[in-house]
This record gives C-alpha cells, structure tokens and sequence, in this order.
C-alpha cells in the first residue's frame, strides 16, 4: 500500500520514448479490434483511407495538445476551480469507451480466442492488469508499453510476412466506393473512440519535451500500422472482410506454415498486448480523475469499484453490441468527445500550473 | 477500515527506544569490579578465560574467549612478552601506556574505552589486558577461530576464472577484494548488525566511480533494518531491494570475487557478510542473470552463443508447460496432425486431465530436487534411482502419466538449471503458468505475462531500472547484454551503472 502512495505521489519523469509507445500501442490496439459492427458499413477497401486519415487526424490533436501540456508540466485536472467538474466529464468519456471497447473487447474473446462462459473473465483479467499497471506508475507503464510494442511489432510483421502467399491484389476492390458520409462517419468514430488522445494528456505533463525525430518516427510506424492491416485484410479476404468480426486477427488463420497452422491464437498476444496497454492508460487517466473529485491519494479501492461495475456492464453489452446501431454509438461518443475535448483545453487555456 | 490493526501491529513490533538500551558502562579502576562485571556478562560461559597475574607489581589479568584466539599466537606474542618485559614501570595507567607503545608494537590494537567494547573485542578474538588501578585497557587482536579455506565457488562454477570464492570470513574475503582492486579507491567500509550476533557488514565501492546518491540510500537502507541476528546476506537483501512483491530481485548475489570486483569498477555497491560467502551487488539488472564471467575470457561469438542459450533455456523452463497445457488443452489446432494425434492418444489412456497432470508431476519434480538437496551424498544416488526409474518409468507404464508430458518435464528441468540464479523465480512462474495456460488458455498466459511484465519494469531501487537497458533503451550498453563486444571496443568508452538511469538523465 504504501508503494502505491509513493507511486502516485512521487515526481517520476516519463522517457518521451515510452510515452510515444503508450501512444501508438494504443492506437494499434484500435485498428486491431476493428469489427464491422462498427464499421458503418464502407467496403474494406474504403477502410484503409479511412484508417490512414483517422491516423493523421489523432496526431494533428494529439500533438499540439502534449506538447503543451509538456510545456506547462500540467495535469489535465489541476485546475484550481472547475477541476472536479472537468474530472467528472473525463471519466464519463473513458467509463463510456470503457462500455464500448470492453464490449468489443469482450466479443471478440468470446468468438476469437476461446468459446463459452469461461472467455467472459478475460476482460475482467485484462482489467484487473490494468488496474494494477495503472497503479504501478507512469515509468513503469512507459517501460513496459516499449517492450510490448518491440514483441507486437515483430509479432506483426512475422504474421504479415507469413501471410503474404495469400495475399492476392484482386481481393482489393476500388476505394471510394462507399458513401462518402458513411467513410467520414467511420473516420468519425474512429477518432471520437481513441481515448488515448486525451487519456495521453495524463501522461504528457510527466513526459520530456518531444524531439521532431521521436514524433515523425513514432507516429510514422503508427501510420503504416494503420495502412497495412487493413490493406492485408482486405487483401486476403476481400469482400468477406466486411462480415468477418474481426479480419486483422484473422489474417493468419488459413494456411499451415512450416507444420503449424491456425498460428492466430499464437499472434493474439499482440491483440490482448495493445489492448491491455490502451486500458491501461485509460485506468491511470481515471485514477488521477478520481483523485481529483475524492481529493484524496490512496484510492484503490475507490477505482476497483467504478471499474468493476463499468466492466460488467460492458459484459452485458457484449452479446448486444451488434443490436445497438452504429450511428447512436458515434453521437454519444462524438458528444463526450467533445465535452472532453473542452475539458483538457481549458487547462492550457487558463494555464494554471500545478 | 484497518487501520486500527496496523496500530496494533506498528506497535507491537515498533523499534527499541534508544533510552531503554543498555548504557556504555565504564571502565573501573578496580580489577575485581571489572572481572565481576565481566563474568556476570558472559554468566557460566565456560570459554571466557580469566588468568590473573601480576605485572610490574600490581594484580593484572588477562581476559581472552577460548576458541576465538590462536593460543600460540597468544602466548609467544602477548603473555609472554608481558610478563617477562622490565621496562613496565609507574603508575597502573602509564604500564598500560607502555604495555601498548613499548612491549607489544606490532600486533593489532583497538581502542576499548568502556565495557561494551570490551566485550565485543573479546568475542572478535581479542585479548584484553587490565591492571588494577588504572581505568585504561590494552587490547590486541589474537584471532585464530577455526575457518574453511578459499576453494572454489559451488554455485558459480566457470571454465576460466579464478579457482577462488569467497569464505565465511569477512577478513579474508575483503583481502580477496583487495588483491583484485589494489588502489586506494577501492573502499571497504565495515558495520555492525544484529544486537545479538553483531555480525560484521562490509560495503565495498570504487570511490572514484560510485554514485555518491547511491551510496547513501544503501548506508540508509541498512542503518534501518533491524536485526536480532545477521547469519545470512539473505537477511539484509529486502531492505535493499525494491519494496512491494516482486518474483525478481533488484539484488544481486554471488560467491566469486572476481565476479564481485567487475561490479565494483561498474559503480555498483557490494555487500559482504561475515558468516557467509555469499555477497550482495547493487544495482542488478534482470539481463545480468544470464551473464558469467567466463563469457568474458572466450570469443565475443561464444559469449553471444553461451549468453542466447541461457535466455532461450529461461522462456523455455517458464513457458513450456504452460505452454504444452494450453495448447493441447484449448489450442489443438496449432499442432500438426501426426504430432496431435500423438498427444491426444497418449492422454486420452491416463485418468487426470492435462492441468492436473502437469502439476503433479511438477510438483514431484521439485519435491525430488529438494530431496536430492538435502539427503547426505552416501544415499543420493538411490534418490536419483527412485526418482528417475520408479516414479518416471513406472508412472508412465501405470498409465498415470503420459510421455509428452514427462518429456515436456526433463525438458523443463534441464533448461532450469541452465540459469541457476533464476531458479526461484523460475519454479514459482512455471506453476503459475501451467494454472492460467490450463484454465484459460494462450490468452491467460499471455495477460499474466503482461502482467509479469509490469511488476519487472517497476523495479526500480536505486534510480536504475531493472529491465535495462531494453527499457529504457541504451544503445551504448547494448554492446554488453545478449551481445558481447570484443575488449577493443567495450575498452573504449567505460560506463558506470548509473548511466542507465536513462529517464533522470533525459535520453530519449
């Protein structure tokens, strides 16, 4: 207990490198659990623009925004005034990702990774990490997310280089097919559910001053993610990619390579990898929010009981995720979305230090 | 809620008020309230011996622990030249003076200036000489306790190397130091722990390459913990390792000075204790477990091969079980038909599931590895026979356990002493994994990974992270973690352990 204290108390200096792969696990973690459920039905091929676009979208806010929070070396709630206010709307953004993405996340382990009732507790295992990776502190959290995305990328690209014999061009059907308003809505959601934007502002004060080097870089590797897996999932299945639940893990199913096949269950590390790294960051943002409202330090328990009951609505949602239209989903993000937004704005704008 | 038990339990075990110890107490002028003082110390203790004598005409005595002293020493060196020097003369005190400056010049003194140092002189193997009258003692260091001889290290055997460990003697282990580092920078500073055993702690430090912030919080850490007894380095590792449960250890420990100087020169702190030949290094960092000494003394190429052997041999012993019971459990698909049909056929004849068979015959694994252990040489070879014979061969012919999963066994087995230092670690984790593999699959070995993965990036005691220098990344140390460079070139540039410290030094 008392090296939980020390964690959240102590002035710990972020390494802009682990900051960056918090980041871009993150975002990875989005393009991985792509599921056409909330693909707004565009075609596979309108996926990849859409993906790139929304890429480059979340680095044009995100960066401005960490770099003045480097600058300021602020918390998103140091607000004197307003500050519990500003808490409040960010944990109904994260608590309303939290429904979702564990909803999804939840489906996905349900029909991916392993049948029946027993696949249920593997969110709430993965939630259980993240709560402690949350608590173990922002270096730690740093450290960790740049191994995990050295094992990811690796992991990525030995799945790409063993599914390129069935990767076949005549699978990609001509872009720009889809309705224009069904590819912008899809850039929509995809930018409004990367929590990461604001959750990262958390970690942005603690963090060293950006090199132009360290962004190009990190955000570059984040953007050929965002063009190649969907490229190889519309590559490898075509059409089929817009009812398949969720074509990236699906990409090394066919095949036997060397004497193994079904070799997905091996490379679903880098899926639970990205998304254990994502909630996790989104588990510190909420933890510091939760500080904030409560105004005291020592909030285990406090977090443990929000979470498991967001965790268990998001089970509930997870056999009806497919009920709920997509378009209700879009403007309740878009709306907390933007509440967010204002919410970590207003610090800079008022440029209060801690 | 509970903190009405954690008041309960600070002040059951709070520390001992410094007013209630034992007061330094004087040393008396009179001989007899000094050897009554004494003998009501050491109560009936039959080894405390008393000689009175006379010297220059006044009742003297010598006081010495028999057992701790080397008699011929003692009496060539001391006794007899006491006894028979005329050049003791004057008062009691000035016949101390010239008992120390005059008649005995080349033996070790140390200044006792009350009882309490008195009695920790005699217990270290001094001899004290009292005269009566005078308030002043003489004490000379007549050590010649029974100790082992330097031999070689038993748990860090090297090809190459020194033949050379360490030995329960603090003495003879700090010149072992000093015969390797023969410059004054090298440092050797000597507490005392334990109210009991006043067991005698060295730290060791290169003075020109130590990180002075370092030092302090090791100085610190030591001077809180609080010990009845100190038999062991074991006993003082938690207080200089990362607080909070962790599998791994931020400390390092090893029986080979050699071993212990290259640490020194790197800037890191070494521990010694007298009593064990164990020594402790701080910082230590999780990539240093797969290294040995003679990785130094063979070709970079070798070193490169030995050192991805011994990584490959760690995941293998952690994640092979797990592994095996998640797959053919949840997984089956991933393996080839020939292989599958294999396995399945070979468990569908036993009765227990595949979990449970894997820590059963785990758990038997460790419980003869701790027999093998612990029995006497004379009857380990008919432990190795029961184990090996009648619990393998005849397990697998009751159909009680299946040969996958004895070869998944030897295999984990083999590979576990490849990295001795990591053998607790290592037996702990694979248990947990073959639980997680077998309830959940590939994805439960995975989370708990991840979640492993966290705790080991915590680690952090001194300011230098435990997984460097992968995370933070240091691209010049990189020449000397799975790959080693060849002498040239890691002569070149000398790094100290603090230039790990990536974050406070605002690398990206």
């Amino acid at each position: 207990m008392e090296d939980f204290n020390k964690a959240l108390t102590e002035k710990e200096e972020v390494n802009v490198n682990h900051f960056l792969s918090v980041m871009v696990l993150s975002r990875l973690s989005s393009i991985l659990l792509f599921t056409p459920i909330t693909g707004f039905g565009i075609s596979a091929s309108d996926r990849i623009i859409g993906e790139v676009v929304a890429t480059l979208i979340i680095a044009l806010i995100s960066v401005p925004l960490y770099k003045a929070y480097q600058r300021q070396k602020i918390s998103p709630v140091a607000a004197l005034t307003g500050g519990k206010i500003l808490s409040a709307i960010l944990i109904v953004y994260f608590s309303l990702w939290l429904i979702l993405g564990g909803a999804i996340f939840s489906y996905f382990a349900s029909t991916q990774l392993l049948e029946g009732d027993i696949s249920q507790s593997f969110f709430i295992l993965t939630a259980i990490i993240a709560i402690y990776g949350s608590y173990v502190g922002a270096q730690s959290l740093g450290r960790c997310s740049l191994l995990l995305l050295t094992v990811s990328v690796i992991g990525i690209v030995i799945m790409l280089i063993l599914s390129m014999g069935n990767f076949t061009q005549y699978n990609l059907t001509p872009a720009l097919q889809s309705k224009t308003f069904s590819i912008i809505e899809y850039i929509a959601f995809s930018v409004v559910s990367s929590t990461e934007i604001f959750a990262g502002c958390f970690l942005a004060g603690k963090t060293e001053i950006f090199k132009g080097r360290n962004l190009r870089v990190w955000y570059g590797i984040s953007l050929v993610f965002s063009f190649v897996l969907p490229l190889f999932s519309a590559g490898l299945f075509g059409d089929l990619a817009n009812s398949l639940p969720f074509p990236a893990f699906k990409i090394t199913s066919a095949g036997n390579y060397i004497l193994f096949s079904r070799l997905d269950a091996v490379f679903s590390f880098v899926w639970i990898a990205a998304f254990c790294i994502k909630l996790t960051l989104i588990f510190y943002a909420m933890k510091i929010c939760l500080e904030k409202i409560l105004n005291k330090t020592n909030i285990l328990i406090s977090l443990i009981l929000p979470v498991t009951g967001l965790v268990l609505l998001s089970l509930f949602f997870a056999t009806r995720i497919s009920v709920i239209p997509d378009k209700i989903i879009l403007l309740i993000l878009l709306i907390s979305f933007l509440a967010a937004g204002a919410a970590v704005l207003l610090p800079i704008i008022r440029r209060k230090k801690v | 809620m509970f903190d009405f038990l954690k008041k309960a339990i600070d002040k059951k075990y709070a520390p001992v008020d410094a007013a209630n110890e034992a007061p330094e107490i004087p040393i008396s002028c009179s001989l007899k309230e000094n050897l009554s003082y004494l003998k009501s110390k050491f109560g009936g203790s039959f080894d405390l011996l008393i000689r009175e004598v006379k010297i220059g005409g006044n009742d003297a005595a010598f006081i010495v622990c028999d057992g701790m002293c080397n008699n011929l020493f003692l009496s060539q060196s001391v006794i007899w030249p006491i006894l028979n020097s005329e050049k003791i003369s004057g008062t009691p005190e000035e016949q101390i003076e010239i008992i120390k400056t005059v008649v005995i010049t080349d033996i070790e003194k140390i200044q006792t200036d009350n009882m309490s140092k008195i009695i920790s002189a005699l217990t270290s193997g001094f001899i004290v000489v009292m005269i009566d009258g005078s308030a002043k003692v003489a004490t000379f260091g007549v050590q010649g306790y029974p100790m082992r001889s330097i031999d070689e290290p038993s748990t860090e055997v090297q090809e190459r190397g020194a033949r050379e460990g360490f030995v329960e003697n603090f003495k003879m282990n700090a010149s072992l130091v000093r015969r390797r580092l023969q410059t004054p920078d090298a440092r050797i500073e000597m507490i005392q722990m334990g109210k009991a055993s006043s067991t005698r702690v060295c730290i060791c430090y290169m003075n020109d390459r130590v990180d002075k912030k370092i030092l302090a919080n090791v100085k610190k850490r030591l001077s809180e913990a609080e010990f009845d007894t100190v038999f062991e380095s074991g006993y003082i590792q938690p207080y200089l390792d990362q607080k909070g449960l962790s599998f791994f250890s931020g400390v390092g420990v090893t029986e080979r000075p050699d071993v212990f100087c290259s640490k020194l020169t790197e800037g890191r702190i070494g521990i010694f204790v007298d009593g064990t030949p164990f020594a402790l290094i701080v910082p230590y960092l999780f990539i240093e477990h797969f290294h040995s000494f003679d990785d130094y003394a063979n070709r970079p190429y070798y070193a490169l091969f030995i050192r991805l052997l011994k990584i490959i041999s760690f995941f293998l012993s952690v994640f092979t079980p797990g592994l095996y019971v998640a797959v053919a459990t949840f997984s089956q698909e991933l393996l080839p038909k020939t292989l599958l049909f294999d396995i399945i056929s070979s468990h569908a004849k036993t009765p227990f599931p595949i979990l449970l068979e894997a820590v059963i015959i785990h758990i038997i694994f460790e419980v003869m590895r701790e027999a093998g252990l612990r029995l006497p040489k004379s009857i380990g070879h008919a432990a190795s026979i029961v184990g090996g014979l009648v619990i393998g061969e005849a397990a697998v012919s009751a159909g009680l356990i299946a040969p996958p999963m004895l070869i998944v066994v030897a295999l984990t087995a083999i590979t576990s002493f490849v990295v001795p230092n990591l053998y607790e670690p290592m037996a702990v984790l694979r248990l947990i994994f073959i639980f997680v593999g077998g309830i959940m699959g590939l994805y439960g070995i995975g989370a708990v990974c991840i979640l492993i993965l966290f705790n080991m990036c915590r680690i952090n005691p001194y300011g230098i992270p435990f997984m460097s220098p992968f995370s933070p990344f240091e691209t010049a140390a990189i020449r000397d973690t799975i790959l080693r460079l060849g002498w040239k070139q890691l002569s070149k540039r000398k790094m100290k352990i603090q230039d790990l410290n990536g974050e406070r030094r605002g690398k990206a």
